[in-house]
């Protein structure tokens, strides 16, 4: 767990930001959760500022939240008056100071939901991540330690705190014995998010370990009009995409290395079914990340538009054949795990074009025109 | 995109004698936001969402009159206010359709949807309608897919849109 | 194997245990019956005067710092 990293008390202040930023496209679960349960969230809280003597905690939910954030601001008052937080606070003073628990909204940038991005943010200034180390448990907002997790983690607090470790360890998919120290073990519940082509979308709760067919036929009531599957976004669009020959895959934390994609992510699933034009939902990705990206590390700010000019032009059926290595020799170059950027956002753009180019090349290849040469113009160059 | 910076040497910036940044929010900002925070640039987001509701957009002169009440330089005020996409730096209508075209809506019919409205408004994305009542803009995921399409209209969010329905939520619109 | 009771979403009506279309808002009250940890829910019992009293309102967050209208 992250808060085992932080440092031992001074007596002075200490943050914790409940990450409430969900942009990512595909995840709506926390609007859910902040929506009709609120106080979930902030039982949680109350419960990880008492463990690790934390004085402020603060609730960056985005700018385009409105009613959520109303909804949780009355849920806080509430609190208050129930002396959650405050000056009476039954949790004691921490660290000489009384408990206080704020809502601080976002304005519009889905990259504030990187962690150090966050914290930039929060301080007010603009929401560029930050190099690590020093990581925020030592150093993170107001330069203090600072905890940082997202609103289902939080949420999750009370129930593990009522019925015990063991008890969440019970669920989930177990790590195999003789499994090699890098197979995350998958433990507890997960909301999974379905939207996109089925016939009941919504946010679903099971183990870890379910099977994206059973999520489809079982909670959402199958695929929309009885047509088949093609393709499937396991958690969020930065993740990576599921093939239609992995109808069956088996969605915990080792996804990505059975099925070849980045990870389970936010377990926001997109279903696509046969009709879906794999280039338009590649260029729709890389539309986001481009519009999206804060434009600090070069690969990632030239990327990704470099990317989306690309694949609107395939899309457009301007494309040649080489546009599809270099869209592959551009994703290979871009994003933190290459070791060109600062946070993951690069990743995601990196993930998603070589997974659905590796995985529907064919639905490609129809659409460039195959040329031999290339003139630099038409590649881009200027 | 949050990078892509104007060439500011040769703007004018527009001027009243009243202060965008009156009294009232002045209190405000001294009783409710600034306790909340350690350091006074942290209260920036929040100011600038007071400011933004108060007037419906942020001009540069209320920049620079937050920045003098922070102590803080008007560059570091819009460093941080042109960052954010929900700041508006220039105005904009009464209504603010906000249309989501990220991957879930787009695949469950967002373009047919954003083509209708434009040509009912008669605008194109980023502008205003000449009477000043809409602007209308696209957005980036909702944090609503389940029912997608979906389209921000001011603070309230309307889910599970078809050109029709959506005609209407326009039609009702003072 | 499928999760036999829900946890997250206890209070939150979602399928196969619920309709989404009766779900509404959980307030304070309705949490601490339904599955607050012992502790935040003993509080209600073992506060000596009535908690309205003791926190200003004025303490609390005011919502339209967040620039959103109240209610």
């Amino acid at each position: 767990m992250k808060w085992s990293f932080l440092p031992p008390e001074d007596g002075d202040r200490r943050y914790l930001a409940v990450n409430a930023d969900e942009a990512e496209p595909g995840t709506f679960k926390d609007r859910m959760l902040i929506d009709f349960d609120p106080h979930i969230l902030l039982e949680g809280i109350a419960i990880c500022m008492h463990a690790c003597r934390i004085d402020t905690a603060y609730i960056y939910i985005r700018g385009e939240y409105h009613a959520q954030a109303k909804t949780l601001q009355r849920a806080v008052d509430e609190a208050y008056e129930y002396n959650v937080f405050g000056k009476d606070s039954f949790l004691g003073k921490i660290n000489s100071l009384a408990p206080h628990c704020y809502i601080h909204r976002g304005a519009g940038a889905y990259v504030c939901g990187e962690e150090t991005a966050l914290l930039e943010s929060l301080e007010g200034k603009r929401g560029w991540p930050r190099i690590k180390p020093p990581f925020p448990a030592i150093a993170g907002a107001f330069a203090r330690p600072t905890i940082i997790n997202n609103v289902e983690t939080i949420a999750m607090v009370g129930p593990i705190v009522q019925h015990g470790p063991d008890w969440f360890k019970s669920m989930g998919t177990q790590r195999p014995e003789d499994a090699p120290p890098t197979v995350p073990a998958s433990f507890g519940p997960k909301l999974f998010g379905v939207s996109g082509h089925v016939n009941r979308p919504g946010v679903y709760e099971d183990e870890l370990g379910i099977k994206l067919s059973t999520l489809i036929e079982t909670h959402c009531g199958g695929m929309r009009n009885g047509k088949k599957f093609k393709a499937a976004i396991p958690g969020g669009i930065a993740m990576g995409i599921l093939g239609t020959d992995q109808y069956d895959a088996v969605l915990d934390f080792d996804v990505g290395k059975k099925y070849n994609c980045l990870g389970l992510g936010t377990a926001g699933v997109i279903v696509m079914d046969q009709d879906t034009d794999m280039v338009a939902v590649t260029r729709n990705i890389i539309r986001f990340l481009a519009h999206e990206s804060c434009g600090q590390c070069t690969p990632c700010r030239e990327g990704t538009t470099w990317m989306y000019k690309t694949l609107s032009r395939i899309e457009a059926g301007d494309g040649t054949s080489k546009d599809l290595d270099l869209l592959l020799e551009l994703a290979g170059s871009m994003g933190a795990m290459p070791g060109t950027t600062i946070c993951g956002l690069a990743d995601g753009a990196n993930w998603a074009v070589r997974t659905i180019l590796n995985k529907f090349r064919p639905d490609f290849e129809a659409r460039v025109r195959k040329h031999r040469y290339v003139s630099l113009s038409t590649a881009g160059v200027r | 995109m949050a990078w892509i910076v104007k060439n500011s040497a040769a703007a004018q910036i527009d001027r009243r004698d009243q202060p965008y940044l009156d009294q009232d929010l002045k209190t405000h900002i001294e009783t409710d936001v600034l306790p909340r925070y350690p350091t006074k640039r942290a209260a920036l987001l929040p100011i600038l969402h007071a400011v933004q509701h108060k007037h419906n957009w942020i001009p540069y002169q209320a920049l620079e009159e937050v920045a003098d009440f922070l102590d803080i330089a008007p560059a570091e005020v819009a460093d941080t206010a042109t960052f954010y996409e929900d700041f508006w730096l220039q105005p904009k209508g009464k209504y603010l359709i906000m249309i989501c075209q990220s991957i879930t809506c787009e695949l469950m019919g967002q373009v047919n949807l954003l083509e209708k409205v434009k040509a009912k408004l008669g605008i194109s994305v980023g502008q205003t309608t000449t009477d000043d009542r809409f602007t209308l803009m696209t957005a980036e995921c909702l944090g609503s897919c389940d029912t997608a399409p979906v389209a921000l209209v001011n603070e309230s969010l309307h889910e599970k849109l078809t050109p029709e329905n959506f005609d209407r939520i326009l039609d009702s619109l003072s | 194997m499928p999760l036999k009771q829900p946890i997250l979403t206890k209070r939150i009506p979602t399928p196969p245990w619920g309709d989404p279309a009766d779900r509404k808002l959980v307030t304070l009250d309705h949490f601490l019956e339904t599955g607050a940890t012992t502790r935040y829910a003993k509080r209600s019992s073992s506060t000596p005067k009535p908690s309205s009293t003791s926190s200003k309102p004025a303490s609390c967050v005011a919502e339209a710092a967040q620039g959103s209208p109240r209610a």
